[in-house]
């Protein structure tokens, strides 16, 4: 039975889009030549500017309301809904990523650095949950590999570690034990410097809300969502294979690749569908989430069944 | 000349889906709200489930017989929440596409388990009217009744199957379940001791 929908507003009353982008450049102008400064509640502009990209997902993007309000954070609770109501709490300026262990030139960079160091693009990817959801987001970031080059790994870095903020007092669930604090993810190499792996610093033409993983968070298109760790401080270089949060927690449930595989089922339940939100119904999962092409030779030769 | 322990229970257990009906309408379930009617139905018929069961309990507490009138309309009750949740399931979760749903029924034990509860009480729900316990004789109804037993275990493992973090939850309920079980059992051979 139909649910009953407010009727909606007639066409001559809502805003065309291109008004609405011209009053975000508009913002963003005023951003960049210093007058936010002087709006209440403005610290940082709350727009980015970024390049579309050619390789974009065609399919409809997810409302930014889902997108916003229906997340997996544990940091912030476990209900979906835990994150965008609580998350207000995170702190994301001033904020530092730490990249140690095998490189040339190990150091430090400031968000600040980040966002006008890097050739930010706008790309639309579709995000695959391994409890069997997904959504389409137009992401706005940069290839990690830029990243990892400033830092100039050296050949004895195979894989990659991150690591998100420990910080009780800003994430608020990180008292409880549903995971062994902080969380961290973790990717091969050549997973690392594949163009498709993203860092993304916003979504939708705005800066990262914090329920999204703000400032900077991973995002790996082909791999199940809990690969695309949020809010990170630190990245590793490391040459042994590092354990992933959800991997230490239910191994026989969460493998460290993680890649999605509509033949391959968790434990619980099956991978071969998907529900897109809210509401694109039931629609049968891709393998590699749609990115066979580019990203399936990395696995030539590996049972995937085994390397779940 | 019906009880007000059978009205309070026959109208009362309307209001958990009036309530979350009424949510749904006004746009309160939050951006999937799909999904949060799927389960809190799971829930309310979990929920109704257990007071159906702890009627007896109560009764085997307090003898308190007048208790017994509430157990007919909770269990229909439970019924109509579980029957809902299938059906929500069905047709949202499910997107109503047969392939998916025997897909699903096929591979995942979560969903087997909780369409075998369903399957088990449907039977009782059909014969809940007096006239059916008058067909069938008292004994044979009650005999038939036993298997709210079994559909609680299933339910409970189905819950418990997809529970995150709510597992404690289901724990405790499991408890219950379990010692609720164990005082029927006494009562019964307390019963057959006395007879004999």
């Amino acid at each position: 039975m139909p649910r009953y929908r407010f009727p909606e507003p007639p066409a001559r009353l809502i805003t065309p889009r291109a008004l609405v982008m011209d009053r975000r450049s508009v913002m963003a102008g005023l951003g960049a030549a210093g007058l936010m400064a002087g709006l209440p509640g403005s610290g940082r502009a709350d727009t980015l500017a970024a390049e579309p990209w050619p390789g974009s997902a065609t399919d409809e993007i997810t409302s930014h309301e889902v997108a916003t309000g229906y997340n997996n954070f544990f940091e912030f609770g476990t209900a979906k809904d835990d994150p965008a109501r609580h998350a207000h709490t995170l702190r994301t300026d001033p904020w530092r990523i730490t990249v140690s262990g095998h490189a040339n030139a190990p150091g430090e960079i400031g968000i600040e650095d980040i966002l006008s160091g890097f050739d930010l693009e706008e790309r639309i990817y579709r995000l695959r949950c391994v409890e069997a959801w997904s959504k389409v987001i137009p992401w706005i970031g940069f290839p990690l590999r830029d990243l990892l080059a400033r830092f100039d790994p050296t050949s004895d870095a195979k894989y990659v570690e991150f690591e998100t903020l420990y910080d009780p007092a800003q994430m608020p669930n990180q008292t409880g034990d549903d995971i062994d604090w902080p969380y961290r993810e973790g990717l091969r190499m050549d997973e690392a410097m594949h163009p498709l792996t993203l860092l993304a610093v916003g979504m939708y033409g705005e800066v990262m809300p914090n329920q999204n993983g703000a400032p900077i968070r991973l995002v790996v298109p082909w791999k199940y969502g809990f690969k695309s760790i949020k809010s990170i401080v630190g990245i590793r270089l490391v040459s042994e294979r590092p354990v992933s949060s959800w991997e230490a927690r239910a191994p026989r449930e969460y493998g460290f690749y993680a890649n999605v595989n509509p033949q391959v089922r968790h434990p619980r339940w099956h991978q071969a569908t998907e529900r897109r939100l809210h509401d694109g119904g039931r629609i049968a999962t891709q393998m590699f989430n749609g990115y066979e092409e580019q990203v399936a030779h990395l696995y030539d030769g590996m049972d995937l069944t085994e390397n779940f | 000349m019906r009880s007000a322990i059978y009205w309070a229970s026959a109208l009362g257990g309307a209001l958990p889906g009036l309530w979350l009906w009424w949510q749904y309408q006004t746009g309160a379930l939050g951006v999937v709200p799909d999904e949060v009617l799927l389960h809190q139905t799971g829930r309310f018929g979990l929920m109704f489930l257990m007071g159906t069961l702890a009627v007896g309990f109560a009764h085997f507490l307090t003898g308190w017989v007048a208790l017994f009138a509430a157990r007919r309309p909770l269990g229909v009750w439970t019924f109509a929440y579980a029957l809902s949740h299938a059906l929500i399931w069905a047709w949202f979760d499910q997107g109503g596409v047969l392939a998916f749903m025997r897909m699903e029924m096929m591979e995942m034990r979560h969903v087997q388990l909780g369409l075998a509860a369903l399957v088990l009480m449907a039977p009782l729900a059909l014969t809940s009217f007096n006239a059916a316990q008058r067909l069938m004789t008292l004994r044979r109804w009650k005999w038939l009744h036993l298997l709210t037993w079994p559909a609680a275990v299933l339910a409970l493992v189905h819950a418990w199957s997809v529970a995150r973090f709510e597992a404690p939850l289901v724990t405790a309920l499991g408890a219950a379940l379990a010692l609720m079980m164990a005082t029927r059992l006494f009562t019964v051979v307390r019963h057959r001791a006395k007879k004999s």
